[in-house]
């Protein structure tokens, strides 16, 4: 064997066909818009020798005359040897090269190639504009061609003609053609023509209004609800310099999830592409939906969405700065409508003001939060008292509220981790203003100590107390608070895991029981505590039953209600305990030892 | 059976596209609270798996050794019913942890090991991974003799499932020149990374921070310049990943090397994330504060908004460089000391020395 001798690798050209033809594209109606695409090349080629061309598109549908579709434009054409390289060699582009690549949509040499989806054979009869001569090529699925010379006289221009697969014949139904006809071809700035049977129909006679700086904001949101469904807040437009962008942005009329992709449409030089946002949005442009034009970006080979690179991010930063841009003015132009957004949108621009100073100077004071006096403006809030406090998570919240409510305190639920920061960072903002996290165990020293000292009942009801809480790891302790018909408060620590389940822990023989202490919280682990309101009727009168029996199922009860009232969860064994409880004061007839 | 839906409530929450990780955890301890009080083991189980998951991509995991030492007591008690695989999966993420923590003696750390080892050989795994885990300690300690020994056990042994991947192979590979301060032989060595013929959630983003670290400490400030470009894009693709901040504090000495005020707006950005870490990233990231800060004018003052829980904190946000490399370097110390302890060697020492010469 020579060792310098050089191979070339061997490509089943029928299984290329069908990988490329049958697998690059998602979707089975690609054919039409590689065509499309073909047709508005050929044309924009043509304007190049002749500026004032009037180019168009017409599409002879399958009917009752013929059993092929035709597709014929009136652009460039190709000449002979131009068929021979660029029908025939799968890959070669007639316009990779060109001088003016940029103004062509289509690049990789592939797009015929969809056709053999649909089709076992493609036929192409083309004059070129610098020959008198017309050719007809006919490519066969397995990867053989012909071409023949046509005799009569044609006009300058191409026709792809298609006989549709059995299994596809229903792409090539008029009222199914037309429609994706119209989904990829709307906007493109040649005339295309629908023909079937007798009928003409022109597809694209709306044009583009949204890329039209005239039109008024009726009309953009009369289009938008026409593509979109949806009857939008607001509409404005954006662009990009970077990648060339154009297009009109959607405000939502309903709150979105942070979850969940919104549709848009995306145009690569008015050829719909897609409708993914394409990573053109930032992320947490969850409330928009844009109508978008690029002519400066690329598309990825199988035309479904853009290239990732550089120009686009820049390009999805400027657009961001366009969404911003309009935020900051909408008040100044329209009230109702930055109101509207502020109900709708908050959370979204809570998460946008958290990472933009500037925003957040704009949309601060009527930004909505979560109270304990229900939802209320940040404006509300500040004006309020001299402190704003707040809870970091939805557990201290639900404990907290219900303390502080009744003491005339205001509490912010701030459990979305960006609202944490939206006031810590309006709090360095705004050096005058308190902004103070509070807890349930922060709170529970803001109520009044008992002098037990004095008392010798109130001692005793409270290491009484203290007996009957100890078999279930939880603390007593005696205070006076508000509301007074409130017995009892369960204050739990912020990490609930390691005590009221310590059950669970790790059997002796785990390897890691050893190590487990090393990965402990530093802070001191705080037992929950029961407490007992010392103005509460109920509990005064309990400081007097002595009976031995009586006053431990009192407390058990006390105890079940306190997790119920702060939204713990109550295990079985709780429950049963609270049971067992009230059956106990059933049987000794609680009538007759208390009376509330 | 309410519980349980009051579990699915809370998964569907925490499983949200866009939810930030901490988030996610949280509700995660929740819905494990609740399958613990009902005594749902196969829940506890399966939940905790995915606190795991969720927590592997934090620098606060507090609950990280917690749930898998019951996960591992519930494997036990019940082997038939949980996939082993992605236990001892979990296992060599404990072990780091376990590593990285210095209150850990070294006798707890071997007995963990063994077992681990034990484990691997009872189910017929081989032993590649048991040696990576020793690996990476010698490299995390620059022990050179250490490192060589371990990398020639791991590459005599054959890859099997719970080997680490391609990717952290070799960039584990990488960073063993990168000890040895070889820049070209490392450069070479990540090709196929930098060129993402082999990808994994942290690579190649860390090996990136790795080579522009060494580049530019060995002055090769053209290549330095290029890899943190690509660094900081990988960077962006993945800003909840708090684990990363080892890596950031590699980028933030090279920044106050070329450009000292993107060095600056890399501390405020990220310092957050700093705050939450203990044990060895708190030491390594320490380390490339101290050393990055060394390279500013002492005596200059700079406007900085530090986190509110930062020990240097002032509403002035105004800061002496010294201050902060003295906080830096003293934080970074009493961490080698600890560590030092603990191994019964001076290797982190003799490398925050290294660094700081």
């Amino acid at each position: 064997m020579d060792e310098n001798q050089q191979y070339l690798f061997q490509v089943n050209l029928k299984g290329m066909i069908s990988l490329l033809s049958e697998h690059l594209y998602s979707n089975p109606n690609t054919f039409v818009r590689e065509l499309l695409q073909n047709g508005v090349d050929a044309i924009t080629a043509f304007k190049t020798i002749d500026e004032g061309h009037l180019g168009a598109i017409r599409i002879y549908l399958p009917d009752n005359n013929r059993n092929e579709m035709i597709f014929e434009d009136n652009g460039i054409g190709l000449k002979e040897e131009e068929i021979h390289k660029f029908l025939a060699v799968i890959g070669e582009s007639s316009k990779r090269e060109a001088f003016e690549a940029k103004d062509y949509i289509g690049k990789f040499g592939i797009g015929l190639l969809s056709c053999f989806v649909v089709s076992n054979e493609i036929v192409v009869e083309s004059r070129s504009a610098l020959s008198d001569k017309a050719f007809r090529w006919t490519g066969k699925s397995d990867g053989t061609y012909q071409i023949t010379e046509i005799s009569e006289e044609r006009p300058i221009g191409s026709k792809v003609i298609l006989l549709p697969k059995e299994e596809f014949k229903h792409l090539f139904k008029p009222e199914i053609f037309r429609k994706n006809l119209e989904n990829y071809g709307e906007v493109l700035p040649m005339p295309i023509y629908l023909f079937h049977d007798q009928e003409e129909h022109w597809i694209n006679e709306g044009g583009a209004i949204w890329l039209d700086n005239t039109a008024s904001k009726e009309e953009l949101l009369a289009y938008g609800r026409k593509v979109f469904n949806t009857s939008f807040l607001d509409a404005f437009p954006v662009s990009s310099s970077a990648g060339t962008i154009k297009g009109v942005a959607y405000v939502l009329p309903f709150k979105t999830q942070f979850t969940g992709k919104q549709t848009h449409k995306i145009y690569l030089k008015r050829m719909f592409l897609s409708d993914d946002d394409c990573r053109l949005l930032p992320s947490w442009a969850f409330f928009i939906r844009c109508v978008l034009n690029t002519d400066g970006l690329d598309a990825i080979a199988s035309r479904e969405s853009l290239v990732y690179n550089d120009l686009l991010k820049e390009a999805k930063r400027q657009i961001g700065q366009s969404i911003k841009g309009y935020l900051k003015s909408v008040g100044l132009v329209d009230h109702a409508i930055y109101q509207k957004l502020i109900n709708i949108h908050y959370l979204h621009l809570k998460a946008i003001a958290a990472e933009d100073n500037e925003l957040l100077q704009v949309f601060m004071d009527d930004l909505p939060f979560e109270t304990n006096k229900g939802i209320r403006t940040f404006k509300n809030i500040r004006e309020q008292g001299q402190t704003i406090y707040y809870t970091p998570n939805i557990d201290d919240f639900k404990q907290v509220r219900r303390i502080a409510g009744s003491q005339g305190v205001l509490i912010i639920n701030a459990a979305y981790t960006f609202e944490e920061e939206l006031l810590k960072k309006i709090q360095r903002l705004d050096k005058h203003l308190k902004i103070e996290q509070i807890s349930p165990g922060s709170l529970l020293n803001t109520f009044h100590a008992v002098d037990i000292s004095n008392d010798l009942q109130l001692a005793e009801f409270e290491k009484r107390a203290a007996e009957v809480l100890k078999p279930l790891n939880c603390t007593c302790s005696l205070k006076r608070f508000n509301p007074e018909d409130t017995p009892a408060i369960y204050v739990a620590p912020q990490d609930d895991m390691n005590t009221r389940n310590a059950k669970q822990e790790v059997s002796a023989n785990n390897p890691l029981a050893a190590a487990l202490g090393a990965f402990a919280p530093k802070k001191k682990v705080l037992e929950p505590v029961l407490c007992f309101n010392a103005d509460n009727k109920l509990v005064k009168r309990m400081v007097e039953i002595k009976d031995p029996y009586v006053f431990p199922s009192i407390i058990q009860i006390l105890y079940v209600q306190a997790l119920l009232l702060g939204k713990y969860p109550v295990s079985d064994t709780e429950m049963n305990l609270f049971n067992e409880a009230l059956h106990n004061l059933i049987i000794m007839g609680m009538e007759n030892f208390i009376n509330i | 059976m309410r519980y349980t839906l009051e579990i699915q409530k809370l998964l569907n929450r925490a499983n949200q596209e866009n939810i930030h990780p901490k988030d996610a955890a949280k509700l995660l301890i929740e819905a494990i609270q609740i399958a613990d009080t009902n005594e749902d083991v196969e829940w506890g189980y399966e939940l905790r798996e995915d606190l795991m998951d969720t927590q592997w991509r934090l620098v606060g995991r507090e609950e990280f050794v917690r749930a898998f030492s019951w996960m591992l007591n519930t494997y036990d008690a019940d082997p038939e019913n949980y996939a082993v695989e992605d236990l001892l999966w979990k296992y060599k993420w404990i072990i780091d942890e376990l590593f990285s923590n210095p209150e850990v003696p070294l006798e707890q750390l071997d007995n963990v090991l063994s077992d681990y080892k034990r484990r691997l050989e009872e189910k017929g795994y081989g032993l590649r991974s048991y040696y990576s885990k020793l690996l990476h300690e010698a490299l995390g300690q620059k022990e050179p003799e250490g490192s060589k020994k371990y990398l020639d056990l791991v590459n005599s042994l054959p890859i099997d499932e719970l080997s680490d991947c391609r990717a952290c192979e070799m960039d584990t590979e990488v960073a063993f020149l990168v000890n040895k301060g070889d820049f070209t032989a490392a450069y070479h060595k990540a090709q196929p990374l930098l060129q993402k013929q082999y990808t994994c959630a942290h690579v190649p983003v860390i090996t990136l921070c790795q080579l522009c670290y060494l580049a530019v400490k060995n002055n090769e400030n053209e290549k330095a310049e290029e890899l943190f470009v690509r660094a900081e894009e990988e960077l962006h693709e993945r800003e909840e990943d708090s684990t990363l901040i080892v890596s950031i504090g590699l980028l933030i000495v090279f920044l106050f090397h070329n450009h000292k005020e993107k060095g600056w707006e890399y501390i405020e950005k990220y310092l957050p994330w700093a705050m939450e870490c203990r044990t060895s990233r708190e030491f390594f990231f320490s380390q490339y504060m101290a050393e990055a800060l060394k390279l500013e004018d002492q005596e200059k003052e700079v406007t900085l908004e530090l986190p509110h829980e930062h020990p240097l904190y002032t509403s002035a946000a105004i800061y002496k460089v010294k201050d902060l490399y003295d906080f830096y370097y003293k934080q970074a110390q009493r961490n080698a000391a600890q560590f030092d302890e603990r191994n019964g060697n001076s290797n982190f020492s003799i490398q925050l020395k290294q660094a700081l010469s």
